[in-house]
């Protein structure tokens, strides 16, 4: 009688003991890298947001700077945590004559003038903005005040088209305002660190509308508050050399702005830098 | 056979996937960037070639073919910049003021839209005296012999563009009776001190601090000088400009200067145009031309032949009358044209001070 030895498919003990083994360490480093790609996922998302609110704060900037650079609006106050300055808001054409003491002025708007561009503005301008008017009569710059703003109509003539009615505060135009006239908004503007309620530190921008200065609106943040306040904003001499916070402000030196966002990396910080153009 | 039993191909198949969804958050990502890249770039090269644009036609400023645009009237060009495109117009917008405006379109991001940035930038005629009614103007004595010429216009320089103005008069003088010279010497009208309008020399009195103080050329005391146009580009802004259209690609057709002579001045031959501000003693001699605006706070002298294209002004000097005497086939004949092109093209156009650039968007 022969004995027939049954062979049944399975794993000795040793055999398990290694595979339980050697699964537990895949499943270690399996949790390790994705705790590691939890991690740097976070840091990624982290700095994405930071780049984020970065590019915001550039293109924010960016026009205020430029129209710094163009001599469009002009600087107050460079402190290091504080930009003042008498901004830009927009420029068009005067595209109705209006007499010495008018009360109100009509400008070109968008899409006045078929394809001739004859307004641009940053901002929407508002009460209490300080409005200049050019005066080819004597080649100088009028002022008077913004009361309201509302639709308006140009002449027919190369400017025809839609256009802005500005009602001024008395005593009206100072002068005639001929057809044509460069019309220029500006209004007060401080840029700011500021910590807002959550502790942290934001780029803001206050604007006096009315003669009252609006509460501070976050541009960007936060920054990295690690050596304490922001302090984005430097004033350079002409040879670059950073000036002392709030010294005198002169043409030919620079205006520097730079951005620490919290959680951003040395690679994303970008100085702005533009030059003076107009005299304080 | 044997089966077996694995998860090798799900394994693959989910490491496939998982890879493949990396690998197209990965380029999502680098086409973003690229795209923002891209219309940053294509902004600043629009914004770019609307600045040049601008700068071009500044700087190609012709007088006499802007002071021949009628008010409301705009012009046209297209430059390009390499991958990007502008158009220019350059619009009369009231009597002193014209606007120069681009806006520059570039390939940018989001499937190539075009980003389209635009420029604008005023100017401003600094002189607001109207142009002289006569060929000369001013409460002055004037004298001319058989040969002299005193025309009325509208005259037009060989090949100048211009404007349609009214025919201007011969003289316009505070007193008709002070004028001395021969039948035939004085052709067109002559007017009065009842005369309709301003008192035009007058207003010129009143612009002359202003246009001295922007003269491109002062002269010291009793100079005698034959001007010259300027032989090449880089000479213009040195000469006192081309006024002969005869040769269209001559390098001074644009230059047109404002000259001041604060003690006397003889022009022996030569040309110019543009406007000449001379206090005390004019004298013209030798074929001597000049087109354009005089204003002499003094006395003229024409002789040998010398002409003035547009008019003159005399203005009292020193509270004594000006006079004006011609001789020897010497002329002054009556221009708008010239005049408004000698205003128009030279340095009393310029920029609105303190912000004549606008970026507009």
């Amino acid at each position: 009688m022969s004995v027939v030895h049954q062979v049944r498919p399975g794993f000795t003990l040793a055999e398990s003991l290694v595979a339980l083994v050697l699964s537990a360490l895949v499943v270690v480093a399996v949790g390790a890298l994705e705790l590691r790609q939890g991690t740097a996922a976070g840091t990624a998302l982290a700095r994405a947001a930071a780049r984020a609110q970065l590019a915001a704060a550039r293109a924010a900037l960016e026009g205020e700077l430029a129209a710094v650079m163009h001599g469009e609006s002009r600087l107050m106050v460079v402190h290091d945590t504080l930009l003042e300055l008498d901004a830009h808001v927009g420029m068009a054409l005067s595209c109705r004559p209006a007499a010495a003491g008018a009360r109100t002025l009509i400008v070109t708007a968008h899409g006045a003038a078929g394809a001739l561009p004859t307004s641009g503005w940053l901002r929407a301008a508002a009460p209490g903005d300080s409005v200049a008017v050019f005066d080819p009569s004597n080649g100088r710059w009028e002022s008077a005040t913004l009361v309201s703003v509302a639709t308006g109509s140009c002449s027919p003539g190369v400017l025809a088209g839609p256009g802005r009615l500005l009602a001024l505060a008395a005593p009206g135009t100072p002068v005639p305002v001929p057809e044509g006239a460069p019309v220029v908004v500006h209004r007060h503007v401080r840029w700011t660190s500021y910590r807002a309620a959550d502790g942290r530190w934001y780029l803001g921008v206050r604007e006096q509308t009315s003669g009252a200065w609006a509460s501070v609106q976050p541009v960007a943040g936060p920054l990295d508050a690690s050596a304490g306040q922001p302090r984005p904003f430097a004033l350079l001499d002409d040879a670059g050399v950073p000036l002392a916070p709030g010294a005198p402000i002169a043409l030919g030196s620079r205006l520097e702005v730079v951005l620490d966002m919290a959680d951003a990396v040395p690679a994303d910080r970008v100085p702005l830098v533009v030059p003076v153009r107009r005299r304080p | 056979m044997r089966a077996r039993v694995g998860g090798a191909m799900l394994a693959v198949l989910l490491l496939t996937i998982v890879l493949a969804a990396m690998s197209a958050a990965v380029a999502a990502r680098a086409i973003a960037h690229a795209e923002s890249a891209r219309a940053r770039d294509g902004a600043d090269a629009a914004r770019a070639t609307a600045d040049a644009g601008v700068v071009d036609a500044w700087q190609g400023w012709d007088g006499p073919e802007r002071a021949a645009d009628s008010i409301g009237t705009a012009t046209r060009v297209i430059v390009s910049g390499g991958a990007s495109v502008a158009e220019v117009r350059i619009a009369r917008v009231s009597k002193r003021l014209w606007w120069i405006a681009a806006e520059g379109w570039a390939a940018g991001g989001m499937a190539a839209r075009p980003v389209s940035r635009a420029t604008g930038f005023s100017v401003w005629l600094s002189v607001g005296a109207p142009v002289p009614s006569a060929a000369i103007v001013g409460a002055a004595t004037v004298t001319a012999d058989s040969a002299a010429r005193i025309l009325g216009g509208p005259g037009i320089p060989d090949g100048w563009r211009c404007p349609a103005v009214p025919a201007p008069n011969a003289l316009r003088l505070a007193t008709p009776a002070l004028v001395h010279a021969p039948a035939g010497v004085v052709v067109g009208a002559v007017l009065g001190p009842a005369a309709p309008g301003p008192d035009e020399a007058a207003l010129w009195d009143a612009e002359w601090a202003a246009i001295t103080a922007r003269a491109d050329v002062v002269l010291g005391a009793d100079t005698t000088v034959s001007p010259a146009p300027g032989l090449t580009p880089a000479t213009c802004s040195t000469g006192w400009g081309e006024p002969s259209r005869a040769d269209s690609t001559a390098p001074c057709l644009r230059r047109f200067v404002v000259v001041h002579a604060p003690r006397g001045l003889t022009l022996h031959g030569g040309r110019g145009q543009g406007l000449l501000l001379v206090q005390g003693t004019l004298t013209l001699e030798a074929d001597a031309r000049f087109t354009g605006l005089v204003v002499v706070r003094g006395s003229l002298r024409g002789q040998g032949g010398a002409r003035v294209v547009g008019a003159v002004v005399l203005l009292p000097d020193s509270g004594a009358a000006p006079t004006a005497a011609l001789a020897d086939s010497s002329s002054i004949w009556a221009s708008p044209c010239a005049v408004l092109g000698a205003l128009v093209g030279g340095s009393l156009v310029r920029e609105v001070p303190r912000q004549g650039w606008f970026g507009l968007w």
